[in-house]
């Protein structure tokens, strides 16, 4: 999908707030890659086959096995707000602080705590 | 005891998922990630009481639920602004209009108690099964069941997705999960 660049490059942005904040408007051209637009939404009510056969979980999973359409598009979005987030790369903060809590266990680090 | 290699990848291969469900919880990513980097620290310290073999991202899940929940124990006042802020949040920005259809996503999810919220989001999104949310949840399997199935009805009815033929219990669950009683 030709779109796909783009939407890697706005999800950073995207995801800053997928819970608490709606997502800004600026970003529609790439979006639609990963997120179920209104119209495919209008369209899985009528149609449940049109939004099974496009959308796939980020495992390539399927997840539209269930056979009411709506339904699925609630889980569907469901996931794709889920997915926002978890699709980002692991901030480096927690590559720092794992090699931090690693260098803690290390023997002569541990010597304050030892004292007690 | 020194924390295996193992160990350690499984905590970085869980992290995309749990800040996911840290921002289903707390709304906001700089918390959220405050919120993983303490669970990943408890995780750490903890690594000894884990078993080897066992599922260590429901562990992981468990360890990040229990810091928010201790955490916001300590802060009484902030518990019972939990939805409040969902709603104020989501107000701010009224003028950005993004997605319609992920706004009212939002929104409906905003509306759930966050006990459905949460049993929804770890079985439907997490792709947890209902057994392991039970765990992280520390409740029955009935229970988020439950939960499940009323957060489910409650987002068709904000969504204005909710039909009588659409939604019968046990289809709508399954279909709402967006997969088959067999998980992924």
């Amino acid at each position: 999908m030709s779109s796909r660049q783009g939407t890697k490059i706005r999800l950073a942005y995207l995801s800053a707030n997928w819970f608490a904040r709606p997502v800004a408007g600026r970003a529609e051209k790439g979006m639609t890659a990963t997120i179920v637009t209104m119209s495919e939404f209008s369209m899985a009510k009528q149609d449940g086959n049109s939004l099974h056969e496009r959308r796939r979980g980020p495992d390539g999973i399927s997840s539209s096995e269930g056979k009411d359409p709506v339904g699925r598009a609630i889980g569907v979005r469901l996931k794709s707000l889920y997915d926002e987030v978890a699709r980002e790369p692991v901030p480096e903060r927690f590559m720092t602080l794992l090699d931090q809590l690693a260098s803690q266990d290390e023997p002569g680090v541990k010597a304050t705590e030892e004292r007690s | 005891m020194t924390v295996s290699q193992e160990f350690r990848d499984g905590l970085i291969a869980a992290i995309p998922g749990l800040r996911a469900f840290a921002c289903s919880l707390v709304g906001r990513t700089d918390q959220a990630d405050d919120l993983v980097q303490q669970a990943l620290t408890k995780a750490w310290a903890s690594h000894g009481s884990f078993e080897p073999g066992t599922n260590q991202r429901a562990w992981l899940f468990t360890i990040l639920r229990n810091e928010f929940y201790s955490h916001l124990r300590k802060r009484r006042r902030e518990v019972e602004d939990t939805d409040g802020a969902y709603a104020r949040m989501l107000a701010v920005h009224p003028e950005q209009q993004g997605h319609v259809d992920l706004q009212d996503m939002r929104a409906a999810l905003a509306e759930l108690s966050a006990d459905q919220r949460e049993a929804l989001l770890l079985v439907a999104a997490s792709g947890f099964s209902y057994e392991e949310a039970a765990d992280i949840c520390e409740v029955a399997v009935g229970t988020i069941k439950s939960r499940v199935s009323r957060a489910r009805n409650r987002l068709g009815e904000l969504l204005g997705v909710h039909g009588e033929s659409d939604f019968g219990p046990d289809a709508t669950s399954e279909a709402v999960l967006g997969r088959t009683a067999s998980g992924f």
